[in-house]
């Protein structure tokens, strides 16, 4: 059963990650696409996770990332109305695009090799359990944040730090700048026309 | 049995995966989403390290890493954002410059 599960769970997680960069339809190119199939990878990795015991880590997955930060990039792609992918067009690969295939094959055979052979595990093959001494308690809340305090206390408050400081660049960075943003000439128009009023001749100095 | 090792194959495949994103794509949303990718794979052979051994370490190191995904997930989208405005682009290759 055990392994049913997690050879369900990991092809589709593998899949839906591929369905990320590789459109599986012509006409799924844009954004929005990668992103559902983003949120559909989240949740089988986060099935993995639960798979791992590590229940805590599992909900956290589908909160903040399937949840937080994809409704995230979900707001920006309907904030910038991107109809359709203008980027990323169906063409022939270049010479550079097949040396990026190349090299993300290569770095994946590496990986899958080196984890696969057998004296990769074996300097740490004493420590290594099957079954865990007490499976009730391993991943959840209460543990890991009596580590959390306890322990892991310094970089835990640091991590607020880290998160104030994104918080205000990001907002210093996506504040709109009047001298470089672009508006479109008819944009531009309908505010003028709001601030002076709705009848505006056509020949008025702008 | 499913052991350590199936679960860091499927953490390899995932980082490559993303890896491929990266180098492939050329849309700086998509792009992003990549990295996101890469670092789930990362986190996922935190968690089954730490499983295998039986401690919980492990989980906390996953635990900051997703606390530094989503700042990096904060401030990268403000840059897309801000990159849209003044190019009206998303293509990373014409992002060029550190100015406008």
């Amino acid at each position: 059963m055990e392994a049913f599960l997690f050879y369900l769970f990991s092809t589709a997680a593998v899949l839906s990650a591929l369905a990320v960069v590789l459109p599986p339809h012509p006409k799924a190119r844009a954004p929005i696409h990668s992103a559902v199939a983003m949120v559909l990878c989240f949740f089988f990795v986060a099935a993995l996770y639960a798979m791992l015991s590590a229940h805590l880590l599992a909900v956290l997955q589908v909160l903040v990332y399937a949840g937080a930060i994809m409704v995230l990039f979900t707001f920006v792609i309907m904030l910038l109305n991107l109809q359709q992918d203008t980027v990323d067009k169906p063409e022939p690969p270049g010479f550079f695009k097949m040396l990026g295939g190349l090299m993300a094959l290569t770095t994946t055979w590496g990986l899958i090799t080196k984890f696969t052979a057998d004296e990769f595990l074996a300097p740490i093959s004493a420590q290594l359990v099957d079954k865990l001494a007490d499976p009730l308690h391993y991943g959840n809340l209460q543990d890991i944040g009596r580590l959390l305090f306890s322990k892991y206390l310094l970089p835990f408050e640091l991590t607020s730090v880290l998160l104030l400081t994104a918080m205000i660049g990001a907002v210093i960075v996506a504040k709109r700048d009047p001298k470089t943003t672009w508006i479109p000439e008819a944009v531009k128009q309908l505010t003028y026309r709001e601030r002076h009023g709705k009848h505006v001749e056509k020949g008025t100095p702008r | 049995m499913i052991g350590l090792t199936h679960y860091l194959v499927v953490s390899a495949l995932l980082f490559g995966i993303g890896t491929l994103g990266v180098l492939v794509r050329r849309n700086a949303l998509v792009v992003f989403m990549c990295i996101e990718l890469m670092l789930n794979a990362v986190n996922m052979s935190f968690i089954a390290f730490s499983r295998f051994r039986g401690g919980m370490d492990g989980h906390i190191v996953a635990f900051f890493v997703m606390a530094v995904a989503a700042a990096e997930a904060a401030v990268g989208l403000a840059l897309i954002l801000h990159l849209f405005r003044t190019r009206q682009s998303l293509n990373v290759d014409e992002a060029n410059l550190m100015r406008h």
